[in-house]
């Protein structure tokens, strides 16, 4: 499995999609300061709390799920298109677990180095623009990070399952994101007869992502410890649920 | 006695109601070029996936190499090589830069290997062209390359000249007896163009509809082939009753313009002349004469007799 992984890496390194998408991403980024720059310095507000309300921006409206989204469309999932490469791998003897596994985790590691990367380029781009933040705001900004990103794990995992069994097309995104940003909805409406089943509607890796608001406050879950170790545990479950679930798919495919 | 490198026991293969293979007992020999004949949808590729492990079989079993397969011994396919259907590769991505993911992914020593492998299969010019922009002929010498970048000791090739032109064909037909005969690779050869077996294959079965027809041996097949007369009477109908009441001769096609042809009667030709004769039925021509392969093939599915 390890071979598979390198080469993927190689293919991933080859791949320019992904480095468009994660440019774009950084593009994006960019925007948002330059936007909250061209706001504060209207309505002169000084560089650390411009970056710390910029921040809510990013982290409030999940902005790294959509990130993880584009990012996991951009690589090589078309594993059933006619040409696809999975058949020379099965008939040298790889297993469809090491298969779906091996793809998944160097898939993983990119997104990892493109959450990274983008979470760096965002605080070097708000250091340039809005000034040096306090300590307070870029502990909360590293608390944030750690909070969301096994929450794009989770939600990574969800998205592979059905790209890699329907392919990046239009009929593997739709699937993607209904499964990720519908199925809450429908927990949502099914918990309305069985309550039970709003567990899965709030605890959810996207939902988990956004601003939570009670009547006093909003808040995001990484503020406290035992909401940081909620994102984990959330996490961990969407993760081996849907690799499962997606394992199993993929073994019953036919590989022409 | 050569041992065997794929034995195969009551194969069958259906999807849902279709039947696609039934009931295959096939064994390769260790160091032939074993070609497979079938028409379209025969069961050919099917056959070639379930050997490499694309597809399972509904029923059976198979070993490669003495080892029976099955999902707990993939080690196995390493000592394989396969190019079925369509060759599978990124298509952004140069011919070199493919065989390389290839080679990461099989573990094969030596970035070398790569550009090896390009001249071997005629590519030397192309290895940094984008597969995309590869004509049909390109992609399939590439898909040769591939079965070949982990030094395989069994290749199995689905119709491995297509869209190749003639030269094409007769370099690739050099390099699959260069590396039967220098490497002693064992070969599983598919093909439509059926003469172009004939120049190589050592074995051949005959795929009709899923069913495994016949297996023999080049030998045997061409004696098979070598053998009918051609008789060319004035009345070809009262000649067929002639060699079926008279001669207990069973075996043969009426062709047009009064010819006959008659197998598994060689040596008999003054007894059916004799005979035609004796019967009042006049005999133009009497000759031996050799089928192509493509005509055994059709006799053996069940060509039609044309009384």
């Amino acid at each position: 499995m390890f071979n598979y992984i390198r080469s993927e890496w190689y293919l991933i390194r080859h791949n320019r999609s992904f480095l468009v998408s994660v440019g774009c991403m950084a593009g994006l980024m960019l925007l948002f300061i330059l936007l909250a720059y061209y706001s504060f310095v209207t309505f002169e507000k000084n560089g650390s709390e411009s970056f710390y309300l910029s921040l809510l921006y990013t982290t409030g409206t999940s902005f790294f799920a959509p990130v993880t989204l584009i990012i996991s469309g951009s690589l090589e999932n078309d594993e059933f298109k006619k040409h696809h490469t999975l058949k020379s791998s099965v008939s040298f003897g790889f297993s469809r677990e090491e298969l779906y596994l091996g793809k998944l985790f160097a898939q993983l590691s990119a997104c990892t180095l493109a959450y990274v990367s983008l979470a760096l380029f965002y605080f070097v781009t708000g250091l340039l623009f809005l000034g040096v933040p306090d300590s307070d705001s870029v502990i909360y900004y590293i608390r944030a990070l750690l909070g969301i990103y096994p929450l794009c794990l989770g939600f990574y995992a969800m998205v592979f399952c059905f790209l890699l069994n329907l392919g990046g097309g239009w009929g593997g995104v739709l699937a993607a994101l209904g499964a990720t940003y519908g199925l809450p909805y429908l927990f949502l409406f099914l918990g309305q007869k069985v309550p039970l089943l709003q567990i899965p509607a709030y605890y959810n890796p996207v939902n988990m992502m956004k601003t939570q608001w009670t009547d006093h406050a909003a808040f995001f879950y990484w503020d406290t410890s035992s909401g940081m170790g909620l994102c984990y545990l959330t996490a961990a479950v969407y993760f081996i649920l849907f690799t499962v679930i997606g394992l199993y798919w993929f073994k019953k495919r036919e590989i022409r | 006695m050569q041992d065997a490198i794929l034995t195969m026991n009551h194969i069958n293969k259906s999807y849902g109601n279709t039947q696609v293979l039934n009931n295959i007992d096939m064994e390769i020999p260790r160091g032939a070029i074993y070609g497979l004949v079938g028409s379209n949808g025969a069961g050919k590729s099917t056959l070639m996936r379930i050997i490499s492990g694309q597809t399972q079989c509904s029923s059976g079993t198979f070993s490669l190499f003495g080892e029976t397969v099955d999902n707990n011994h993939p080690k196995v396919r390493h000592r394989i090589g396969t190019l079925i259907e369509n060759p599978g590769f990124i298509h952004h991505m140069t011919a070199a830069q493919n065989l390389e993911y290839f080679r990461i992914q099989f573990g094969v020593p030596g970035k070398e290997r790569v550009d090896e492998l390009l001249n071997l299969v005629g590519l030397s010019h192309a290895g940094k062209k984008k597969y995309k922009n590869f004509s049909m002929g390109m992609k399939q010498r590439l898909g040769l390359a591939l079965a070949l970048l982990h030094s395989p000791e069994f290749l199995i090739l689905d119709e491995p000249i297509n869209g190749l032109d003639p030269e094409g064909i007769r370099e690739l037909r050099n390099l699959f007896l260069e590396l039967n005969q220098k490497r002693n690779i064992t070969l599983l050869i598919s093909s439509h163009i059926l003469s172009e077996l004939e120049n190589i294959a050592t074995e051949y079965a005959f795929l009709s509809e899923g069913n495994l027809l016949e297996q023999i041996s080049a030998r045997e097949l061409q004696k098979k082939c070598s053998a009918y007369i051609d008789l060319e009477v004035s009345d070809a109908r009262q000649m067929c009753t002639v060699l079926e009441m008279e001669l207990n001769i069973h075996d043969y096609q009426v062709h047009p313009q009064g010819h006959i042809h008659i197998f598994h009667a060689m040596g008999r030709e003054e007894e059916i002349t004799r005979t035609a004769i004796l019967k009042d039925v006049s005999v133009k021509s009497i000759s031996r004469h050799s089928d192509a392969l493509e005509t055994y093939y059709m006799r053996l599915v069940g060509g039609k007799k044309d009384v």
